[in-house]
C-alpha cells in the first residue's frame, strides 16, 4: 500500500498525540512513530515537518530541550506541556466532531 | 497574541541566529538518520530544498512581515542616498506642503477643534441676556435671575464683562484689565483658585465688601508671589483686599489681570468707572444628561410662553426674530462657537489653501518621480525577473516614497515651529489668553498622517507604473526612449494641467482678499487719522461732573495752546477703537420716514465729545454748526447728528433745529448741525450716530485727541507733557496714534490676506517649477524622436513649436478649469470680504494672464535646447 499524504491540518495534532504517549522525543523519532502508529499509511513530509514544530513551540504546546541520544549525538528533544494537551484534546475534539458529521452525510440513504 | 506568546516570539528574534543554527543542526541529524534508513540519495529526495524548508520553519515564527519591512527600509535609504538631488528636490517641496498645512492646522486646531480648557466645556453656553441695572429705562429688561430658576435646564449661570481700571501703589499708575464676572463664574467653568478663594454670594449684591482675585502673572509681578493674606490693591482709588490668586493658565476673558464681582443687579457706582456700560455675556452650563442644542430650543419656547415674564422688548411678541431663532435651533450658542465665530471662515479658508499647496507639491513630486521611474525601469525588470513579486516592487517603491514623505514632514513641521508667532495673529481675539497655538502631540499626528497619506499620494502613481511593465520589454527597449515616452510625457502634462488649475483657483483667491483689503484700507472713514494722537484719562469716583469737566476743558485748552497743534478735543469713545457707546433707539419728531411694517427700529449709536474732537478728526461738517463753548462745559440739549440719520427721518429736509428724543425718555434734543457718516469699523456700514456736548456728561473715562502739523508722536508726548503740568498725580494710558488705532482695527483681516498672498505665491513658484521640470524632461525623453524630425527636415524653430503647443494646450486647459473651478466655488470668500464682489472681474482676468505668462517663460527657457538638438549624434547615442 502507497503512503498517504496527512491530511492537512491534522499534522499538528498527530505530533501533539504522539508525544502525550511518550515522555520525549527529537523529530526524527516523532516521524518514525507518526508512520508506525498509523501502520504506516502516512508519511510524514520532512518539509512540513519541522515548521509545525516551530509553530507548537511558539504557542508553547511543546517544549524543547538539547540532549543527547543513544549514539551520543547532539538532538533536540519536544515534550508535551500542559497547555500542548489542552490543546490536544481540544483539536481531538473538533476532529471528533468533523469526522462524525462527514460519517453522517456518507451514510448510504442520507437525504 | 496572548503574552506568553509575544515573549517567546521576541526571544527568537533576539536569539535569532543562534535559533537558525540550532534548527540546522537539527535537521542535518534528521538526514543523517533518514539517510541510515533509505541511503542518502533518497534521503535528500525525501528531504528536498533543506534551504526552502529551513526558510518554512523559519517562517513560522512570523518574522517574515518584519524582515520584509526592515530590508525596505534599508533598500529605499540606499536609493534615496544614491539620489540625492531628486530626494532633496521631494524633500524641500514636501517640506513647504506639509509645513504650511501643519501651521494652518495648529491654528484651526487652537481655535476650533480643542475643547475649551474649562471642565466639561461642551456644556458652557452663552445666552443673550444681561445682567439688568437698578437705573436702566427698560424696564422690561429680562432678570439675570430668571434664568437661574430653571435648574432642570442649567446648573450653573454666571455674568462677565470686561473692563479696565487704574492700578496705583503710590509710585506710579498702571491700567490692568478687569474681568468683571458674578459670584458664581469661576464656579460655572469648573475653574478653582490656585491660593485662597473666590468670591462669595454676599460679595456680589450692591454695596457688597470690595475684593478682588488676581492673575498669576499680576500676583508675582506687582506682589512678588507674596502671601494674600491681608494683601490689597488700589484701583480708582479704592481699596480692595486680595481674597485668591487664580493659576497661570486661567486668564479668561481676555487676558485679564484682576477680577472683580459683579452686583447683581448692577448699579451706578459698580459700572460708571467702566464708561456706564459693562460689555457683558452670560453664560451656563447646562446640566448633565442635555445636550446644549436641547437647551436652546427649551429656553426658545420657554420665551414664548412664558407668562408674566419680563423679556427684553426685542425678544417679546417679535415674529420675525422668534422664527429666525427657530431656524437655528433655538436662543443661544455654545461657548466654543461663541469665542471663535469671528475667525472660523477665514481659519478653514487658509486651512483649505494649504491643503491645495500641499497637493500642487505632490503633484511635482508625482512628476518627478514618474521622470525617474522610467530611468529605473530595467533595474526593476532585473527584480521582477528574479523573484520579486509586483506587489513587493510597489511596496518597496511607496516605502521610498512615504519615507521621503516623512522626512519632508519634520522639515514642515519644524518650519511650522518658526512660524508660530505669525500664526498666532490668526486666532480669534476672544481666545487669546485661554488657547494659544502651539505644536502639540495632536499637530505632530496631523503631520505624520499627512505625510503618510502624501506620500501614499505621490507615490502610488508612479510605483503602480513601474511594475506594470512586462520585464522583457523593459529590458529590451532600452531606458524607455521609445513609444511608452510619448504616453508618460501626456501623463506628466495631464498632471501639470491639474497643477495649473489649482494654482489658478489660489491666485483668484488671493488676488479678491487683497483687492478688498486694499479698498478697506483706503475707505474714506470720514475722518482724517493721519497725525493724529490719542489718549485716555480716568478721574476718581470722588469726582463730580463739573470738576471733571473743568479738568477736561483745562487738558484740551493746554494740548490746544502748545506748538504745531491744529486741534484737541475729548469725547467719551474713539471712532474704529472697541465699543462703548450707549446704543438705543430714537424717536425723531416731524420725520418724515416711511417706515416699512415689521421691521425693528434703526440702531442709533450715542457718542459725548467737545467742538475741538470735530475738528481735531477733521470730521466734515455738513449743515449747521459744531458745538459751542458753553455747550463744551455745560449741560444742553443741543445735538449734532449723522448724515444718515439726517437722511433717514428728514429726507427732503433741513435736519437743523429739527428735535428727537430717545425710546422711553421724554427729554428732547434739538439738533444744531449734521457731520458725515465715521463707520464704527472700516469694513462696516456707519451707524446712526448722533453727538451730545460733553459739557454735562462728563464721563470718567475721557478720550483726548489732538492733530499736529508734526507727526503724531510728537503731538503724543506734547499730550503727556500737558496733562503733567496741569495735574502730575492724573493717569494716562492707551496713548496710541489715531493710524495705530486704525491698523489694530483691520489687523485680523490684514493678517488673513497675508497668509493667503504667501500660500498663492509659493504654489505659483511651484507649478512654474513643475512645467519647467516637464518640458525640460520631455525633452530629454524624446530626444530621439526629435532627431528623426530634424533629420527630416524640421528645424529648430518647428521643434521648439511642437514643444511649446503641447505645453501650450496643457496650460489653457489648466487654467480655464483653474478658473471654472473659482467661479464656482467664489462664494466661500463671501464672508471675509467687505466691498468687493466675489467674483471681481478684474481679478478673474488678470490671474489667469499673470499664470500663462509665468507657464510660457516656463516653457521657452527649457525648450530653448531644441535649437541644439543634433540629429546625428541622437542617432549614435542609443
Amino acid at each position: 500500500m502507497s503512503q498517504q499524504e496527512i491530511p492537512p491540518g491534522t499534522l499538528d495534532m498527530l505530533v501533539l498525540q504522539t508525544l502525550a504517549r511518550s515522555t520525549e522525543m527529537h523529530g526524527f523519532e516523532i516521524a518514525e512513530a507518526i508512520e508506525r502508529v498509523s501502520a504506516d499509511v502516512f508519511r510524514v513530509e520532512e518539509g512540513s515537518l519541522y515548521p509545525a514544530l516551530q509553530r507548537l513551540l511558539i504557542k508553547g504546546y511543546v517544549n524543547a530541550e538539547w540532549g543527547r541520544t543513544a549514539e551520543n549525538r547532539r538532538a533536540r528533544y519536544y515534550t508535551l506541556t500542559s497547555a500542548g494537551k489542552k490543546q490536544l484534546a481540544v483539536e481531538v475534539k473538533s476532529y471528533e466532531t468533523a469526522t462524525n458529521a462527514i460519517a453522517r452525510i456518507l451514510k448510504p440513504g442520507f437525504a | 497574541m496572548p503574552i506568553p506568546e509575544l515573549i517567546r516570539r521576541l526571544q527568537l528574534l533576539f536569539n535569532r541566529d543562534q535559533a537558525s543554527r540550532d534548527l540546522e543542526e537539527e535537521m542535518r541529524l534528521h538526514l543523517e538518520m533518514r539517510a541510515g534508513q533509505v541511503g542518502e540519495a533518497s534521503a535528500r529526495k525525501r528531504f528536498g530544498n533543506t534551504t526552502a524548508m529551513q526558510q518554512r520553519s523559519r517562517d513560522a515564527w512570523g518574522f517574515t512581515r518584519i524582515d520584509d519591512f526592515a530590508h525596505d527600509i534599508r533598500f529605499a535609504t540606499r536609493r534615496i542616498w544614491k539620489q540625492r538631488s531628486v530626494s532633496l528636490t521631494v524633500i524641500a517641496v514636501m517640506g513647504i506642503g506639509i509645513g504650511a498645512t501643519t501651521a494652518m492646522f495648529s491654528a484651526v486646531d487652537a481655535a476650533l477643534l480643542r475643547p475649551l480648557p474649562f471642565e466639561k466645556p461642551e456644556q458652557l453656553m452663552v445666552v443673550p441676556i444681561r445682567v439688568a441695572d437698578e437705573s436702566s429705562p427698560r424696564e422690561s429688561e429680562i432678570n439675570f435671575k430668571a434664568i437661574g430658576r430653571m435648574p432642570e435646564l442649567f446648573s450653573h449661570v454666571a455674568a462677565y464683562g470686561v473692563g479696565g481700571l487704574n492700578m496705583s501703589d503710590g509710585t506710579h499708575a498702571a491700567r490692568l484689565k478687569v474681568g468683571v464676572v458674578t459670584t458664581d463664574f469661576f464656579a460655572t467653568l469648573g475653574a478653582n483658585p490656585s491660593i485662597g478663594r473666590v468670591f462669595l454670594p454676599e460679595e456680589g449684591v450692591p454695596g457688597g465688601t470690595r475684593v478682588v482675585v488676581l492673575s498669576d502673572a499680576l500676583w508675582k509681578s506687582q506682589f512678588g508671589s507674596k502671601p494674600i493674606a491681608g494683601l490689597k490693591i488700589s484701583l480708582n482709588n479704592r481699596t480692595f483686599d486680595v481674597v485668591g490668586v487664580m493659576p497661570p493658565s486661567f486668564t479668561f476673558p481676555e487676558r485679564s489681570d484682576v477680577w472683580i464681582p459683579m452686583s447683581v443687579p448692577l448699579t451706578t457706582e459698580s459700572f460708571e468707572a467702566f464708561r456706564d456700560f459693562v460689555r457683558q455675556s452670560t453664560i451656563v452650563r447646562v446640566v448633565d444628561n442635555v445636550s446644549v442644542d436641547q437647551a436652546r430650543l427649551q429656553l426658545l419656547n420657554r420665551i414664548i410662553n412664558a407668562p408674566g415674564q419680563r423679556w427684553p422688548r426685542h425678544l417679546e411678541d417679535n415674529a420675525p426674530w422668534i422664527a429666525q431663532m427657530r431656524s437655528q435651533g433655538g436662543v443661544g450658542e455654545s461657548l466654543q462657537t461663541v469665542l471663535s465665530s469671528d475667525r472660523k471662515v477665514a481659519l478653514y479658508v487658509l486651512l483649505g489653501a494649504t491643503g491645495m499647496l500641499l497637493l500642487i507639491g505632490c503633484a511635482n513630486v508625482t512628476n518627478l518621480l514618474l521622470a525617474q521611474a522610467s530611468v529605473r525601469r530595467r533595474e526593476i525588470a532585473l527584480r521582477q525577473v528574479l523573484g520579486a513579486t509586483r506587489a513587493r516592487i510597489v511596496r518597496q517603491l511607496l516605502t521610498e516614497s512615504v519615507m521621503l514623505s516623512l522626512a519632508g514632514a519634520v522639515v514642515g513641521t519644524m518650519l511650522a515651529l518658526t512660524a508660530l508667532q505669525a500664526i498666532q495673529t490668526l486666532m480669534p481675539s476672544k481666545l487669546l489668553g485661554v488657547t494659544d497655538v502651539h505644536v502639540d502631540l495632536r499637530v505632530l499626528g496631523f503631520s505624520v498622517t499627512l505625510a503618510l497619506v502624501a506620500g501614499l499620494l505621490f507615490g502610488m502613481w508612479p510605483a503602480l507604473g513601474s511594475a506594470r511593465n512586462s520585464a522583457a520589454e523593459a529590458i529590451n527597449s532600452g531606458d524607455g526612449h521609445g513609444s511608452t515616452a510619448a504616453r508618460s510625457g501626456r501623463l506628466r502634462r495631464l498632471v501639470v494641467g491639474t497643477e495649473l488649475a489649482l494654482t489658478v483657483v489660489l491666485l483668484i483667491g488671493a488676488g479678491i482678499l487683497l483687492r478688498s483689503f486694499s479698498l478697506i484700507v483706503n475707505r474714506e472713514t470720514g475722518l482724517q487719522s493721519e497725525n493724529v494722537g490719542t489718549m485716555e484719562v480716568a478721574f476718581p469716583m470722588s469726582t463730580k461732573i463739573p470738576d471733571r469737566q473743568r479738568a477736561i476743558d483745562a487738558i484740551v485748552k493746554r494740548i490746544a495752546a502748545m506748538p504745531g497743534v491744529e486741534g484737541a478735543g475729548a469725547s467719551k469713545t474713539l471712532p474704529l477703537a472697541t465699543a462703548g457707546q450707549l446704543i438705543n433707539s430714537i424717536v425723531a419728531l416731524g420725520s418724515t420716514e416711511v417706515k416699512k411694517p415689521g421691521t425693528r427700529d434703526a440702531v442709533t449709536m450715542s457718542e459725548d465729545a467737545t467742538s475741538g474732537y470735530f475738528t481735531a478728526l477733521r470730521i466734515p461738517l455738513l449743515e449747521g454748526r459744531y458745538f459751542n463753548e458753553g455747550e463744551d462745559l455745560a449741560e444742553s440739549s443741543s445735538a449734532i447728528v449723522s448724515a444718515s440719520i439726517a437722511k433717514r427721518y428728514w429726507a427732503g429736509q433741513s435736519a437743523i433745529g429739527q428735535q428727537f428724543h430717545w425710546n422711553g425718555d421724554t427729554s428732547n434734543f434739538t439738533i444744531v448741525g449734521v457731520v458725515a457718516d465715521v463707520p464704527r469699523k472700516l469694513d462696516a456700514e456707519a451707524w446712526d450716530q448722533i453727538y451730545r456736548p460733553l459739557g454735562g456728561n462728563a464721563p470718567f473715562v475721557a478720550t483726548i485727541v489732538a492733530r499736529s502739523s508734526h507727526s503724531a508722536t510728537t503731538v503724543l508726548s506734547q499730550m503727556q507733557a500737558a496733562v503733567r503740568e496741569i495735574d502730575p498725580t492724573q493717569p494716562v494710558f492707551s496713548l496710541r496714534s489715531m493710524a495705530d488705532v486704525r491698523d489694530v482695527s483691520i489687523a485680523p483681516r490684514r493678517s488673513s490676506t497675508k497668509f493667503l498672498t504667501v500660500f498663492a505665491l509659493l504654489a505659483l513658484t511651484l507649478a512654474s517649477v513643475g512645467v519647467y521640470a516637464v518640458v525640460s524632461y520631455g525633452l530629454a525623453q524624446r530626444q530621439r524622436e526629435l532627431g528623426i524630425r530634424a533629420a527630416l527636415g524640421a528645424t529648430g524653430g518647428n521643434l521648439l513649436a511642437l514643444l511649446s503647443t503641447e505645453m501650450a494646450i496643457t496650460a489653457l486647459i489648466g487654467v480655464a478649469a483653474g478658473v471654472a473651478a473659482a467661479w464656482a466655488s467664489a462664494r466661500i470668500l463671501s464672508g471675509l470680504v467687505y466691498d468687493v464682489d466675489v467674483r471681481d472681474p478684474a481679478t478673474f482676468v488678470v490671474v489667469p494672464i499673470v499664470l500663462l505668462f509665468a507657464a510660457m517663460i516656463a516653457t521657452l527657457l527649457p525648450a530653448r535646447r531644441a535649437f541644439r538638438v543634433n540629429p546625428a549624434e541622437v542617432m549614435r547615442a542609443d
